[in-house]
This record gives structure tokens, C-alpha cells and sequence, in this order.
């Protein structure tokens, strides 16, 4: 047997004073108004991804940079987009999961390779790659604000926060797909790496905020 | 908690009763460090109130109460960089509180496991007290742990093999 080891004896019961404080700490939390729950954290964050590509989609529209028939090419890629979104939120906000959070992870690669695929050719242009990279990245800051301020609301779990940087980055994501015609090396390139960027920038600051709670 | 779930607050107190000394006894293992365990005690019981549409109706709450409260105590451990300390005679002569009961039998044997205990890293000690002193299942560990049930194994055996090997260095 490997687990025949003597451990140490039962520490010493927690102290009056300790169980005091902590229960008082907890009931003067009771008096404040309940969090959200975590489906309407998820509505949240999902809100803000679709509300965002919404609006790009909806300015682009408006001052002519993008066309109703050209997003009609593009709906198979805009879709996948905003389900992605939408799947990844929800695996990185719910509880425990870590089989949907992983699965997540390959929808999200799924998704990608979609992109580049089915861009093909593309049309070159003189603008330089990194405008794309830059601009993805920008607009997928602000969700990705939300999903960190989110994220406090859990235990800290690396996992969960690539996941959630990564449900944020479908937005840079969906732009790169209504703004640029560019061929699918570029897409490879300049828009997945502000996908990941984005992931890696929710990782990073959630790993460094003190959480608000430590339930899975 | 689920009757708190369904809005009786004072479901709460009843829970805080019947489980914080449980949970203190843990933290108290995990960190080897009464006073961080008593601010963990909070910590977690914070988290309980803050996080209680998380609990899913069916789990069995003492290993979700654990799991938290590992949460806070490995992420404490890792941001204070806390290398835990053994409870050795004090040099300076200021006396340390031991963190566990004095033994009847062999103090010099206590103290030896103790420091062993205590020089195993974090995640190999939470896996071996949730095996062996809160007898839970190595599935159960790793759903708590957000790990699979191999790495749970792994995890705790290779704990036990420290604990045995730094036994036999110290004997």
C-alpha cells in the first residue's frame, strides 16, 4: 500500500474568537443584496459579445464600408462567430464543467480553421497586415473587461480564463470577418493571433485579481 | 444550501454551525498556519454567501465547502509565495503556537510527521488529507480539484511516497 504513511493529528479546534469573526464577517455579508446569478452573468457577457458585433456590424452598414450582400458571403463565418461566443461564455462561467470548457477549446480551433479556409484567395490590399491585428485586439478589450470583472466572481482556474479571453476575442474575430478581404494567410496570421492575444490578456489579469469568491 | 438557495438566510447559520469547524480543521492542515486558517475560515464562508446560485442541487456540500476552501488556500498560498513554514523550536525564544493538539504518545514522532507533512508541496498535501483524513474518493477529488481522477491519483500517491521518504531520511 502506498497510503499506509502516518499523518499528523487533528489540529486544534478553531478558536472562539475565529469562529466568531468569520461568522460575523459572513453575516454582514448576508445583509447585502444577493450577486447575480451565474445564468444571468453568462446573459451578461454573451449580451455584450452579440451587442458589440452588432453595433460594428451596424456601423460598418451605415457609413457603407460593408455591404448587405457581402455579409451574406460572409454569414456561415459570422455565425460560427457568435456561437462560439456565445458556447465559450457559458463554459467559462459555469459552474465546475471542465469537459464543456475543454470541448470549448476545440469548437473554438473548429471555428478558426473555419476562418482560414474559408477565406481562400481573398483580395490583397496595400493597408499594412498589422492594422487587422491591432483593431481586433482593441475591440475585443472591452469585452474582455467584462469577462475579468466576471471571472472575480469564481475560483482562479487558468483553464476558465483562456476560455472566457477567448469567448471575448470572437469579436475582434467577427470584425476581421466584416472588414477585411484579405487571403486566408493573413487571416491565419494577423487575426487569430489578436484572438489569442485577447485570451492571453484575460488569463493574465485574472490570474493577478484577488477573486471575490473561491467557489468552482 | 439549498434552503438558502430558496431564500431561508438563516439556512446559512445552520450550515456555518454544522460545518466551520470541518472546514477550519481542513484549512488548518492545508496551510499548517492557524492564523491564515482563521482568515481562511472567513474567506471561505465569504465565497459560500457570495457564490451560493453556484452550488448545484445534488452535490454533496461538504466536498463543494472543501473545495472552496482549498481554492482559497492554494491560491493564498501561491500569491504570498508562502513557503510553509515548519514548527520547529524558535530560535529567538518567542513561543510558536504548535497548530495541532499535542499528541499522547511520542512528541518526537509527532513532530517529525508534522514536519514532514508540512514539506510536502500544496497540491500533493490537499490531495493526501482529502484521501486519507476526509476519506473521499479520488473521483470526487478530482471534480472538486478541476483535474482528472488519474492526476487526483497521482497526485495523492506521489504525496504519500514524499512523506515516506522524507519519514525515513528523518528516522
Amino acid at each position: 500500500m502506498t497510503n499506509d504513511v502516518p499523518l499528523p493529528p487533528a489540529p486544534k479546534p478553531a478558536s472562539n474568537d475565529a469562529l466568531a469573526k468569520a461568522r460575523a464577517a459572513m453575516r454582514s455579508e448576508l445583509t447585502k443584496r444577493r450577486p447575480a446569478s451565474w445564468t444571468a452573468n453568462v446573459a451578461k457577457a454573451s449580451g455584450t459579445i452579440i451587442g458589440l458585433c452588432v453595433v460594428v456590424a451596424g456601423v460598418m452598414l451605415t457609413i457603407g464600408a460593408c455591404t448587405l450582400d457581402f455579409l451574406s458571403t460572409r454569414a456561415i463565418t459570422l455565425a460560427s462567430l457568435i456561437t462560439v461566443g456565445v458556447v465559450t461564455t457559458w463554459a467559462s462561467l459555469r459552474p465546475q464543467g471542465r469537459v464543456g470548457r475543454i470541448a470549448s477549446v476545440g469548437l473554438v480551433v473548429l471555428s478558426a480553421v473555419l476562418l482560414v479556409v474559408m477565406r481562400g484567395a481573398g483580395t490583397p490590399s496595400d493597408s499594412p497586415h498589422w492594422v487587422c491585428t491591432v483593431s481586433h485586439f482593441a475591440v475585443g478589450l472591452a469585452p474582455a473587461a467584462v469577462v475579468i470583472v466576471l471571472l472575480r466572481g469564481m475560483a482562479p482556474n487558468r483553464l476558465r480564463s483562456i476560455v472566457a479571453g477567448l469567448a471575448a476575442g470572437t469579436t475582434g474575430a467577427f470584425v476581421g470577418e466584416l472588414a477585411c478581404a484579405k487571403p486566408a494567410g493573413h487571416v491565419a496570421v494577423f487575426h487569430l493571433s489578436a484572438w489569442v492575444a485577447v485570451a492571453l490578456v484575460v488569463t493574465l489579469v485574472s490570474s493577478r485579481l484577488t477573486p471575490r469568491s473561491y467557489a468552482p | 444550501m439549498e434552503r438558502y438557495q430558496e431564500g431561508d438566510a438563516g439556512a446559512m447559520e445552520v450550515l456555518f454551525e454544522r460545518h466551520a469547524s470541518g472546514v477550519h480543521a481542513f484549512l488548518a492542515r492545508m496551510v499548517q498556519d492557524r492564523a491564515l486558517a482563521d482568515d481562511l475560515l472567513q474567506t471561505t464562508f465569504l465565497s459560500v454567501v457570495r457564490s451560493a446560485d453556484r452550488y448545484q442541487r445534488g452535490l454533496k456540500l461538504v466536498p463543494w465547502l472543501l473545495t472552496i476552501a482549498g481554492n482559497a488556500a492554494r491560491d493564498t498560498l501561491r500569491k504570498k509565495k508562502l513557503q510553509v513554514e515548519v514548527l520547529h523550536d524558535d530560535d529567538d525564544g518567542v513561543p510558536v503556537e504548535p497548530s495541532v493538539e499535542p499528541a499522547l504518545s511520542d512528541p518526537g514522532q509527532r513532530r517529525r510527521i508534522e514536519t514532514a507533512f508540512a514539506q510536502l508541496p500544496a497540491q500533493q498535501r490537499e490531495c493526501v488529507i482529502l484521501h486519507k483524513l476526509e476519506g473521499l474518493s479520488f473521483e470526487q477529488i478530482a471534480q472538486m480539484l478541476d483535474i482528472t481522477e488519474t492526476a487526483a491519483r497521482i497526485r495523492a500517491h506521489r504525496g504519500y511516497d514524499k512523506l515516506r521518504e522524507l519519514l525515513e531520511e528523518k528516522n
